[in-house]
């Protein structure tokens, strides 16, 4: 388990600095989830293992995201800065997947979705969880990480 | 020879940024055709003349490797040069589609690595 929430915080890091541009920072900012709302979204995936995999960013980071995975110079609109943040959460779960998968089993992703709060089934004992939080300057993310075990 | 170009992405984001990699590249286009999902990609290649396709694989309505069967079936695309662009990391799958005589570019991408594999692509198709 220890591996691969290495693995899930070393992808994760590397897609949003890729992708979005944000520099990660030391962990001191993690109360911005208790003071400022948040946006959260999810991917299903299907295969050896099912489960889901949510990433949860404060709403400071969602524009600035969007800003910079489009290279554009004004503030993208509110749909486009949700579609960023699917599409960061299904590159991250494509990518973490052959390392609870192995990488030379096939497995599907579904669409990513905006998400309300965490689905009460990944509470129960049939799923483990991996949690990793990544401190941007711009604010905070989450990433929670279900599977059947 | 100026292309057109149909980018099949369901994320809104990644088509702009495909796009956008594309508008910045060296490449003669004429036209960049979008859809979302791999009925209405079916739909744009039987009404227009395609060149090249960016397809991801996970697309609502029809999946992009079942799209990507469609449009290997008909002869009349046999010149048309398709690149995956996805997320998808299962050897087997990516495999699978390079045996069909697609290109993969895996997500995330530098807008290097995406001008890389469609000039490749491009200047085999011209031999």
């Amino acid at each position: 388990m220890n591996e691969l929430k290495e693995e899930l915080i070393e992808i994760s890091v590397k897609i949003f600095t890729d992708l979005g541009f944000l520099m990660p920072v030391a962990n001191e900012n993690l109360y911005l989830f208790n003071t400022q709302s948040c946006s959260m979204v999810y991917v299903d995936f299907i295969g050896q293992h099912n489960g889901r995999l949510y990433v949860k960013a404060t709403n400071s980071i969602l524009p600035v995201l969007a800003k910079n995975i489009l290279a554009e110079d004004n503030i993208p609109p509110t749909n486009l800065q949700f579609d960023a943040l699917k599409e960061i959460a299904n590159i991250i779960c494509g990518n973490i997947l052959p390392y609870l998968e192995g990488s030379n089993k096939i497995f599907r992703l579904l669409t990513p979705q905006i998400a309300e709060t965490i689905d009460k089934k990944f509470k129960t004992k049939r799923y483990e969880k991996i949690e990793i939080d990544i401190v941007f300057e711009e604010g905070a993310t989450q990433i929670l990480w279900y599977f059947t075990k | 020879m100026s292309l057109n170009v149909l980018v099949v992405e369901d994320s809104a984001v990644m088509r702009s940024m495909i796009k956008r990699i594309l508008d910045i590249g060296d490449l003669n286009l004429n036209h960049i055709y979008e859809s979302d999902n791999g009925d209405g990609a079916i739909k744009i290649i039987e009404n227009n003349h395609i060149d090249l396709v960016f397809v991801d694989i996970n697309i609502p309505v029809m999946r992009g490797d079942v799209l990507i069967d469609k449009i290997l079936e008909n002869p009349k695309n046999a010149n048309i040069a398709i690149i995956v662009v996805s997320s998808e990391s299962s050897f087997q799958m990516i495999n699978n589609l390079l045996n069909k005589g697609v290109r993969f570019v895996h997500k995330p991408f530098t807008p290097e690595e995406l001008h890389n594999v469609v000039n490749d692509l491009l200047s085999k198709c011209n031999e």
